[in-house]
């Protein structure tokens, strides 16, 4: 089996994208389309890592990350948060929150695998 | 365009001016008239004294002379008749000689003259019948002649008046009269002057005039005196045609000699004319007060209104967040109140609407962006063919999306517009939930939610625009999937409700906070609650439904209750 990776997005066809990539590159990948319901699986099933969107229906990403902080399991599982490309605001707020990292939206496959595989080998 | 301020200022004008000129016009022309009628009056007086007095004078010597005509023939030399002579030579000054003529005889009898300061007597023989004095004497009882020149140039009158027996002829020197004349003050540069009735001067100011035997019978005033055609009094131009003169006249009684005043016009309408130019002034002077005060009055109230101007430009240019402070204490004061209210809503609504412009880009963005990454990866050719069909699946998903969002944006707008007819045919209730389910529950299933559907009994076909509804149902079913935990319920419901078919979509989601119920469906409330973080329909698809929803003459509402579930309710009628 390989690394576990949750991936937090409302929008179901870059979930489904995300998960079918990773997949391939040997990922073992779950989908959650809330906050609620990611922290939940976080929780459960204690990935190794969570790629998590900014944009909730429920709540904001970053209210997710503080929660992972704030548990004993979770605190230590690396984030790549999700944001619009171009806003630095959440570049920035990525950084400050303890995120591993970030990658924007539309992705670049590439860079996302790259980033991906440098965070958790 | 006539400008305001011209068009008050013309107003202001009406409204003071006019009165005040119309005052101005009868002040002075009552005053003028009155005024005229007084100098008249004065003037007319003056002439009737300076007649007056010339009438006495001759009157009085008429008196002397008709005592005298009572003498008798008899005593002409006794010393009785001598001092009767002398005693009225002595009463009258200007008497120089007195001559008393047999009636009879027509000769002279004796005469009494003063060369020096004496009184002399002659005895006379000069033949009388035929001169004018003694004809028109015993004629008429009593005479006066025209003026005659002594030797030293002095000038006389001779008056006779006739007795029983005699008639008495007397020299009367016009030295007093002139005097009288001269005395006389008319004015500042008037004059008075005497003539007979045949226009000879017999007094002027200017002697030399009168001893040259002037004849006045061309001048106006008394050509109108000597043909009888007496008026109050003319106006005429002097000798020297320098200067208009006004001429009074009066006619002296019986012996019909005219006396005339003449005074400049100009001096006579002196306080007519200061009064005229005084009031001249006085209005001139009102007039320009309220002619500044009117401007003054106009600036104040067309500055603000400039300013109010100035402002409205900046909104149509654009500038809602600016602000404009007038303190008048008005109506003009309200408005700009008025005007800041509305700089403020448009300055709210204008937040609105890019915020609403950004949150729709926003949405767009999403599954855009899922069609782009797709698309790499497809082009990438990393993928093996079994893969393609399901990277493609996801990218039509992403593009249908996308394409239910522009219609939702399209929708709206058009129904705002009212532009949007329904296509309405009569749908049956089992079709229609079959096509919208379908695919709904694989995407349930996916995700772990459990979907279910019911009809109840008796329901079979509404008349609905199919593909409006159908949207309506997918837009709210894929709300309800947003707000849905794993493992949670979603259903789907039809059923009657007093002559309309209800559809009800339910979920055991988050649910919605209680002041948002109503509002969730308002176009701007989806930004508010945006901005607030807090559940949101998909971009404008709630909008979208109710307005659908409402085009077919239904109702749509929600309840919930948080973190227990949201029922979507919406009815069509039969």
């Amino acid at each position: 089996m390989g690394k576990k990776i949750l991936i937090i997005d409302d929008d179901r066809s870059i979930c489904s994208l995300l998960s079918h990539l990773l997949d391939n590159k040997g990922y073992d990948t779950a989908v959650s389309h809330s906050a609620t319901d990611g922290l939940k699986k976080i929780k459960s099933e204690l990935p190794h890592l969570v790629i998590l969107d900014v944009m909730l229906p429920d709540l904001l990403g970053w209210d997710v990350l503080k929660t992972m902080r704030q548990g004993d399991t979770t605190k230590d599982i690396p984030v790549l948060m999700c944001t619009e490309k171009n806003l630095m605001d959440d570049v920035e707020k990525a950084m400050e929150s303890g995120a591993q990292g970030y990658i924007t939206k539309p992705f670049e496959i590439d860079r996302v695998i790259e980033k991906i595989s440098r965070t958790i080998g | 365009m006539r400008s305001l301020r011209v068009k008050v200022l013309f107003l202001f004008s009406l409204a003071v001016l006019i009165p005040i000129a119309i005052i101005t016009f009868l002040i002075v022309s009552i005053s003028y008239r009155s005024l005229w009628k007084s100098i008249q009056r004065e003037q007319t007086e003056i002439t009737r004294r300076v007649g007056e007095k010339i009438y006495s004078y001759i009157e009085s010597t008429r008196g002397i002379i008709v005592g005298l005509a009572s003498i008798e023939p008899s005593g002409y030399n006794t010393g009785q008749v001598r001092k009767r002579l002398s005693e009225a030579m002595k009463i009258s000054k200007s008497i120089t000689e007195i001559t008393i003529v047999d009636r009879q005889q027509g000769r002279d009898v004796i005469r009494a003259e003063r060369p020096g300061r004496y009184v002399v007597f002659r005895g006379g023989t000069v033949d009388r019948k035929k001169r004018e004095e003694f004809i028109k004497a015993v004629s008429e009882n009593f005479y006066i002649s025209r003026v005659y020149f002594s030797g030293q140039r002095r000038p006389y009158i001779i008056i006779s008046c006739a007795g029983r027996k005699v008639v008495v002829i007397a020299k009367l020197g016009l030295e007093e009269l002139w005097k009288i004349v001269e005395n006389i003050k008319i004015g500042d540069g008037g004059h008075a002057f005497v003539v007979d009735r045949t226009g000879y001067l017999i007094a002027h100011p200017q002697k030399e005039r009168v001893i040259a035997h002037a004849d006045f019978s061309g001048l106006p005033p008394v050509k109108e005196f000597m043909s009888g055609e007496l008026r109050a009094f003319s106006v005429y131009p002097d000798e020297a045609n320098r200067e208009k003169l006004i001429s009074f006249c009066y006619v002296v009684p019986e012996i019909r000699w005219g006396v005339f005043t003449n005074l400049p016009y100009g001096e006579l309408m002196a306080p007519v004319n200061k009064m005229v130019f005084q009031t001249s002034i006085w209005t001139l002077v009102f007039s320009s007060v309220f002619l500044f005060l009117g401007i003054k009055f106009v600036g104040g109230l067309l500055d603000p209104i400039g300013r109010l101007r100035e402002f409205a430009h900046e909104i149509s240019r654009g500038k809602f967040n600016t602000k404009i402070d007038i303190r008048t204490g008005d109506e003009l004061q309200e408005l700009a109140g008025t005007f800041n209210d509305m700089a403020t809503a448009l300055h709210e609504l204008e937040e609105l609407r890019q915020d609403l412009i950004s949150m729709i880009v926003h949405d767009m963005k999403s599954p855009l962006s899922g069609i782009i990454g797709s698309l790499d990866y497809l082009l990438s050719g990393r993928l093996e063919a079994s893969s393609q069909n399901e990277i493609l699946t996801i990218t039509k998903r992403s593009a249908d999306n996308l394409y239910g969002l522009v219609q939702n944006l399209l929708d709206v707008s058009k129904m705002e517009d009212g532009k949007l007819v329904p296509d309405k045919t009569g749908v049956g209730i089992n079709d229609l939930l079959k096509d919208v389910t379908e695919q709904f529950k694989l995407m349930a299933d996916a995700e772990s939610k459990g979907f279910e559907t019911k009809i109840a009994d008796g329901v079979s076909s509404v008349s609905m625009d199919y593909a409006l509804i159908k949207r309506v149902l997918n837009n709210i079913l894929f709300n309800s999937l947003h707000h849905t935990s794993a493992g949670g319920k979603i259903w789907l419901n039809v059923g009657h409700d007093d002559g309309n078919v209800l559809f009800e979509v339910g979920d055991d989601g988050v649910g919605i906070p209680e002041e948002y119920r109503t509002k969730i469906f308002e176009k701007f409330v989806q930004v508010e609650r945006r901005r607030a973080r807090l559940r949101t329909g998909t971009g404008l698809g709630l909008t979208f439904c109710k307005m659908a929803v409402e085009l077919h003459g239904g109702k749509i509402w929600v309840e919930s209750e948080e973190d227990r579930g949201s029922r979507f309710f919406f009815t069509l009628p039969l």
